[in-house]
């Protein structure tokens, strides 16, 4: 449906948001472009929405490069994190103000645009102008200036980012229960790794401007390409330990800051290819850390012994805080794991869980 | 008390201020001879100043030609000024900060400088002795593009590219969502423009010699120091009310607008 093939951006001849990005979103899938801030992600949606000029690259919606169609002509429509809504008209008006420009019947504006309210609850306030409104509401007229269009493809930025904690929760059920009762495809930009995971069928993490790493969030969370996806999703987040992997009697991987030794999968052979001594990145995430003395822990040889500096109840969960020397380790340990601060403690990592990355390159073994 | 204190000060400011208007006023309305004292009142309350001027010159084609002229010059200023003002604020070219520091420039530059070659200019157009001649010179304004600007900046971008994605084009996003949204500005330039203009005397004594397309201001100052008021006060007095007479009530009619928006912009006449 949206095709992007190297696509760049530089602004002012020498910033450079975007290197050369490939993408290919699928008819009705959702896919959130995900990254810190400053990474890129809003100069690639305003590409794709021809709000931004395209450095170079190619751009195509259905089967057609679009880089040079205007944005009215392209059949998206957008939702902004700022909503964007004409202070100076009502919400009706709002909504149906594109449809106008695009000389809808008026019977037929009438009906598209009832529609979208029925179905985000604005029947009421369609007589209103914008500031009478509140935050969620806002948001909403925002989504349904945008569904009233019926485009072919749904651009969100940011959306949720002003609203509070509770009714971005209740916004992102909402776009998804809309997203499956329109079946439209829509790319969706936030910043927010746990939004991305869960709405998006597909995430795009970016990450100064490059793509860092397209999967299924499930994909993305058991097997990161890199450092950066693993240590950016997930939360919190993965633990990342620097040392070598050795050959002995078996592999072991041997921490650089403590006397911290860690029996590996023999499998892990084949990433050193032929070296007896290999620098790496160790990644595991804070629930695969067990206290050794669990049962689950039968059969796994790699302990590190730590101090507790912090323990956190969440209830169904806690989360410690541990450290030996100067390496720090979070664990989310079972709620009736008997550890408290200032406790010494023996955790072990779940063998098949650990991730190795190239201490150069910070790419994953595979 | 601190109250009092601070009010009454106002109020005979406000006096001081309002003092030399109330007595044009009054005296507009005097017989003659007794215009020559401070007060307010008169003995009698006459027309017979007015009936002056409205006999000797022909103050109502004056009054047509200011208004055809001024208005002309506000709405051709608000235009093109609008235009400017919007490319200059929402669109991005290159060059686009040395063109604005080149107009910024041209406000510093004074009328008396442009006087002699605008005149040429409009010698050389043919536009002497004609309204067109009072018009063209005046179509652009780099004051209230300043205002224009400022208004449009505040208007935020996400809006004019949603406008641009509903199908606006950029001349129907400024009818549309800009023009809108900076109505407070508008009438401010509008103003300016049109009270600047409506006083001007220097350029139509240079441009206008036909009785019957002389403005206002020209009339008046014609009727007042030319001879036409005979040397008597009450009608040059008469004159000079006839003359700020629109300007006031298109003042009292917007003040609220004009304040508010002089406020926000930080701007004088
Ligand atoms: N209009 C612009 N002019 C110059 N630089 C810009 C512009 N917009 C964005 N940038 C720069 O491009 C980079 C990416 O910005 P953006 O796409 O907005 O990131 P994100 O949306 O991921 O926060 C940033 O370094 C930002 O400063
Ligand atoms: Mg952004």
């Amino acid at each position: 449906m949206v095709r992007l093939e190297g696509l760049r951006k530089v602004y002012d001849e020498d910033v450079v948001a975007v290197h050369g990005a490939d993408l290919f979103v699928d008819e009705g899938e959702f896919v959130v472009l995900v990254g810190p801030s400053g990474c890129g992600k809003s100069s690639m949606l305003r590409m794709i929405a021809g709000l931004e000029e395209i450095t170079s690259g190619t751009l195509s919606i259905g089967d057609k490069k679009v880089n040079d169609v205007l944005p009215k002509d392209r059949d998206i429509a957008m939702v902004f994190q700022d909503y964007a809504l004409y202070p100076h008209m009502t919400v009706y008006k709002n909504m149906a103000f594109g449809l106008e420009l695009r000389k809808l019947p008026k019977k037929e504006i009438r009906r598209r645009v009832d529609d979208a309210a029925e179905i985000l609850g604005l029947m009421d306030v369609l007589e209103r102008r914008p500031k009478e409104l509140s935050g969620g509401q806002r948001q909403r007229v925002a989504v349904g200036r945008a569904i009233v269009r019926d485009p072919r493809v749904f651009l969100f930025d940011e959306p949720l980012s002003n609203l509070d904690a509770k009714l971005r929760v209740q916004m992102r059920t909402e776009i998804l229960n809309l997203h499956r009762r329109l079946g439209t495809t829509i790319i969706y930009v936030t910043h927010d790794q746990i939004e991305a995971m869960t709405m998006g069928d597909r995430i795009v993490v970016m990450n100064e401007g490059k793509i860092e790493q397209i999967d299924t969030p499930y994909e993305l969370y058991s097997q990161p390409n890199n450092r950066f996806v693993a240590g950016f999703i997930g939360s919190p987040a993965m633990n990342f330990l620097s040392g070598e992997l050795r050959t002995g009697r078996g592999i072991m991987f041997k921490h650089a800051d403590s006397d911290l030794t860690v029996r590996v999968p023999d499998a892990a052979q084949n990433y050193m290819s032929g070296r007896d001594v290999m620098p790496v990145i160790l990644g595991i995430r804070p629930e695969d850390i067990f206290l050794s003395d669990s049962p689950y822990m039968e059969g796994q040889t790699s302990e590190i012994t730590l101090r507790i500096d912090l323990v956190e109840h969440m209830g169904n969960e806690m989360t410690v805080y541990g450290s030996s020397g100067t390496t720090q380790l979070v664990a989310r340990l079972a709620p009736d794991a008997r550890v408290k601060q200032d406790d010494t403690v023996t955790l072990a990592f779940l063998q098949n869980k650990m991730h190795f990355f190239d201490a150069e390159s910070e790419v994953v073994f595979r | 008390m601190k109250k009092i204190t601070a009010y009454t000060a106002l109020v005979v400011g406000a006096l001081i201020f309002a003092y030399p208007f109330v007595w044009m006023l009054s005296a507009s309305f005097k017989p003659e001879y007794e215009i020559g004292d401070m007060s307010l009142m008169a003995s009698k309350w006459t027309f017979a100043s007015y009936q002056l001027v409205f006999d000797t010159i022909p103050i109502f084609s004056a009054f047509l030609n200011s208004i055809i002229v001024s208005l002309a010059v506000t709405g051709a200023v608000l235009f093109f000024g609008s235009l400017a003002a919007y490319s200059l604020s929402k669109l991005k070219w290159r060059g686009r900060d040395t063109v604005f520091n080149l107009i910024l420039f041209t406000m510093m530059v004074p009328f008396m400088v442009l006087l002699i070659p605008l005149y040429t200019l409009v010698v050389k157009f043919g536009w002497t002795d004609s309204l067109v001649g009072l018009i063209v010179p005046f179509m652009m304004n780099a004051t209230a593009l300043l205002i224009l600007r400022q208004s449009f900046l505040t208007i935020p971008t996400s809006l004019l590219e949603a406008a641009r994605i509903d199908g606006c084009s950029e001349w129907r996003i400024l009818r549309q969502i800009v023009w809108p949204l900076s109505i407070p500005a508008l009438i401010t330039a509008g103003i300016i423009v049109l009270t600047a203009n409506w006083n001007q005397a220097l350029w139509p004594i240079m441009v206008i010699r036909d009785e019957a397309l002389m403005t206002m201001p020209q009339m008046v100052l014609l009727f007042t120091v030319g001879g036409g008021a005979q040397a008597r006060l009450g009608p040059q007095l008469a004159a000079g009310i006839l003359l700020a007479l629109p300007i006031v009530v298109i003042y009292l009619i917007f003040q609220r607008q004009f304040i508010s928006s002089m406020a926000s912009t930080g701007l004088k006449g």
